[in-house]
C-alpha cells in the first residue's frame, strides 16, 4: 500500500572490510515515493546503496525489506525479492547487444513470458527498437541508463536504487534520465531511492531526504525543506542562498 | 635447397598452426572467465594425444582409415575436458573459494602440469601393448590415411586439423551467440557481479569453460599425436610456452583473439623458422662459411620474439589494436569524414 514503509534500516554501521563508512543509519523509505539520499564526496551516499543491496560489509544493525529482514542475504536474493540496484558504471553489459542485454535482465524467466516482456519495454523504450543489434557500448550515456532501466523493468523489481544517474551525462539527456524516474513512479507506481550529486535537481524530484555528511545523517525529512535549508545547502551541496 | 617449404611441409605448419590456435584459444576462455593463467593447458592436449594411442592401440579395428581421426577427436576431446574440469573443481575452485590470488591459482596449476605429465608417462609405462618406444616411432601415422597431391605424400591430419580448428570455432561461435547460456557465458566474462544478479549460475559458467578449454585441447591433442608421430608427455613443456605466446599476442582474454594469436605463433614458428633455416643455410653457411647449424630447434625465439615485438606496439595484443584507424594510417580504408 503507498504509504508503508518498504525498506526501514535500524542502527545502521557499515563499510569495506576495516574501513567503517557508515555510522548509526535509521531510516524508512515508504512505497512509492521517491527518496533522495544527498551529501558532499566521500559523504558515504553510494555506499549507502550499496549496503541496502548487499554489496558491502554490515557491522551492525539492520535492513528491512517489506518487514523481512535483509542485512545478511546476498545481493541475488535481494534482486529475487524486488530490488534493483542500478550502479553509476557497470549496468549494462557493454559488448553484448542491446537484444542479448534485455535476455539477459530476464535470463531467470521462461522464454515466452521474456519475449512478452522485452516487447513491453521496448513500447516504453521505443529507441532500443533500432539499435537492437547494436552493442551497448555504442550507446550513449543517456541511453545506456535508460537501457539499463529497461533491463530493470524486465525483472519488475519493486524499488529502483539509482546511483548517480545523471552524471556525466548531458543536460539533455540528464533530464530525459530523470524523467523516466519520474514516470517509474507516477506510472508504475514503482518507489525510487535516489542517490545524485546534483543535488538541486535530485531534491527537486524527490519527496523526502536525507543528507549524509561524513557517514552520519545531518539532515532527514522533506526534500523540499532540505532545498530551503540555505545553511546546510551552501555548506554542504554547493547551492547558492 | 628451396627457400619457399614444399608443399607437405607448409600443410604440416598449418595443421600445427591450426592446433595451436585451438590451444591458445581455450587458454584464453579459462582466463577470460576464471582469471587463471594455466600452465597444464598442455598436458589437457596430451589426455588427447594419450587417448587416440589407445584407440589406435586397443580398437584398431573399429578405428582406422579417416574415421580415426574423428572418433579419436570427439573421445580425445571428451577425455581432454573432463580432465579440465576435474582440474577446476577439485583444485582451482577450492582454492579459489579460500581467496587464493590469481598469482596463487596460477602456481597451482605448475602443480597440475607435473602430476598430469606424470600421470600420463606412467600410464603409457604400464598399459600393455602400448610402450613410448613404439610410439615414437611411425607406429602411430602408419594409421592414418596418406593422400598423394602433386606428386607429394600428404598425411590425412594435415587436411584435418584446419578444418577441425574452422568448424570448432564456427560451433563455439553459434554456442556464444546464439545460445542462452552462451549469450550468459560473455556476460560473465564482462561483468560477474551483473550477471550474478541476473540470476546467472556463474560457478557452472565456469564449470562449463574449463570443461570446453580441455576440450578444445583434447581434439588438439588427439590430432597432433600424427604430428609428433606418437605421445611423449614431456612434449607438453615445450608447447604450453608457444600456446602462451599466442594467448598473449592475441591479447590473453579475447576467446576468437587467441586462436589467431596461436595460429599466427604456429606458422611464425614452423614456417618462418624454415625460411630463416634455409636463407641462413644457402647463404651464411655456404657463401661466409658461418657455423653449420641447423636452425629449426630455435623456433621458440621467433615465438617469443613475435610476443615481445607485439607487446612493444599493441600491449593489449592483436584485440587491443583499433584495427578501423590502422587501416586508415595504412590508406586501407577512406578517413573518416567531418573528424575533428
Amino acid at each position: 500500500m503507498p504509504g508503508e514503509d518498504i525498506v526501514r534500516v535500524e542502527g545502521l554501521n557499515a563499510g569495506y572490510g576495516r574501513f567503517h563508512i557508515l555510522f548509526d543509519i535509521d531510516l524508512d523509505v515508504s512505497r512509492g515515493e521517491i527518496f533522495v539520499i544527498v551529501g558532499p564526496n566521500g559523504s558515504g551516499k553510494s555506499t549507502l546503496l550499496k549496503t541496502l543491496f548487499g554489496l558491502t560489509k554490515v557491522y551492525s544493525g539492520r535492513i528491512l525489506f517489506e518487514g523481512h529482514d535483509i542485512t545478511r542475504m546476498p545481493p541475488h536474493a535481494r534482486a529475487k525479492m524486488g530490488l534493483a540496484y542500478l550502479p553509476q558504471v557497470g549496468n549494462v553489459f557493454s559488448e553484448l547487444s542491446v537484444a542479448e542485454n534485455l535476455k539477459m535482465a530476464g535470463y531467470t524467466l521462461d522464454s515466452s513470458v521474456l519475449d512478452e516482456k522485452i516487447r513491453e519495454v521496448l513500447e516504453i523504450f521505443p529507441f532500443l527498437k533500432d539499435k537492437l543489434n547494436a552493442k551497448a557500448k555504442t550507446l550513449s550515456g543517456g541511453q545506456r541508463q535508460l537501457l539499463a532501466m529497461a533491463m530493470a523493468l524486465i525483472r519488475e523489481p519493486k524499488i529502483f536504487m539509482f546511483d548517480e544517474p545523471t552524471a556525466g551525462l548531458a543536460p539533455k539527456a540528464a533530464q530525459e534520465v530523470v524523467d523516466r524516474i519520474l514516470w517509474l513512479r507516477r506510472e508504475l507506481g514503482k518507489t525510487v531511492i535516489l542517490v545524485e550529486q546534483n543535488a538541486k535537481l535530485a531534491l527537486e524530484i524527490g519527496d523526502r531526504a536525507i543528507l549524509l555528511v561524513s557517514g552520519r545523517i545531518a539532515f532527514k525529512g522533506k526534500a523540499s525543506e532540505l532545498l530551503s535549508d540555505k545553511e546546510l545547502g551552501k555548506r554542504y551541496l554547493g547551492l547558492k542562498g | 635447397m628451396a627457400i619457399i617449404p614444399s608443399l607437405p611441409y607448409t600443410l604440416e605448419s598449418i595443421a600445427y598452426a591450426s592446433a595451436l590456435g585451438l590451444l591458445s584459444m581455450g587458454l584464453s576462455l579459462t582466463f577470460a572467465t576464471t582469471r587463471v593463467a594455466n600452465f597444464a593447458h598442455a598436458d589437457f592436449a596430451m589426455v588427447g594425444s594419450v587417448v587416440m594411442l589407445f584407440l589406435i592401440d586397443r580398437f584398431y579395428y573399429l578405428h582406422h582409415g579417416w574415421g580415426v581421426f574423428l572418433t579419436g577427436s570427439i573421445v580425445g576431446g571428451i577425455f581432454g575436458g573432463i580432465t579440465g574440469l576435474l582440474t577446476y573443481l577439485i583444485v582451482l575452485k577450492p582454492l579459489a573459494d579460500k581467496g587464493t590470488s590469481s598469482l596463487g591459482l596460477m602456481i597451482a596449476t605448475f602443480g597440475i602440469d607435473i602430476i598430469l605429465m606424470n600421470l600420463l608417462t606412467l600410464i603409457l609405462d604400464t598399459a600393455h601393448g602400448v610402450h613410448i618406444p613404439k610410439l615414437i616411432g611411425a607406429s602411430v601415422s602408419s594409421y592414418e590415411p596418406i593422400l598423394s597431391l602433386r606428386g607429394y605424400r600428404v598425411f590425412g591430419y594435415t587436411i584435418v586439423l584446419p578444418i577441425a580448428a574452422v568448424l570448432l570455432t564456427v560451433i563455439f561461435h553459434l554456442f556464444l551467440t546464439r545460445t542462452k547460456f552462451g549469450i550468459a557465458m560473455r556476460a560473465t566474462i564482462e561483468n560477474p557481479d551483473l550477471a550474478s544478479v541476473l540470476g546467472v549460475n556463474v560457478n557452472l559458467v565456469y564449470m562449463v569453460s574449463w570443461f570446453f578449454s580441455g576440450f578444445l585441447a583434447g581434439v588438439a591433442g588427439a590430432l597432433m599425436a600424427f604430428a609428433f608421430k606418437g605421445v611423449d608427455p614431456a612434449v607438453s613443456a615445450l608447447i604450453i610456452v608457444s600456446v602462451f605466446a599466442g594467448s598473449i599476442v592475441g591479447g590473453l582474454e579475447s576467446v576468437y583473439w587467441g586462436l589467431i594469436g596461436g595460429f599466427l605463433v604456429g606458422l611464425v614458428e614452423k614456417l618462418g623458422m624454415t625460411i630463416i633455416n634455409s636463407i641462413y643455410r644457402q647463404y651464411f653457411v655456404l657463401h661466409l662459411g658461418a657455423p653449420n647449424v641447423s636452425l629449426l630447434n630455435y623456433e621458440k625465439l621467433l615465438s617469443l620474439g613475435l610476443v615481445v615485438i607485439v607487446l612493444l606496439y599493441a600491449p593489449q595484443g592483436l584485440a587491443g589494436v583499433d584495427w578501423g584507424r590502422l587501416a586508415r594510417r595504412l590508406g586501407l580504408k577512406k578517413p573518416v569524414e567531418g573528424g575533428g
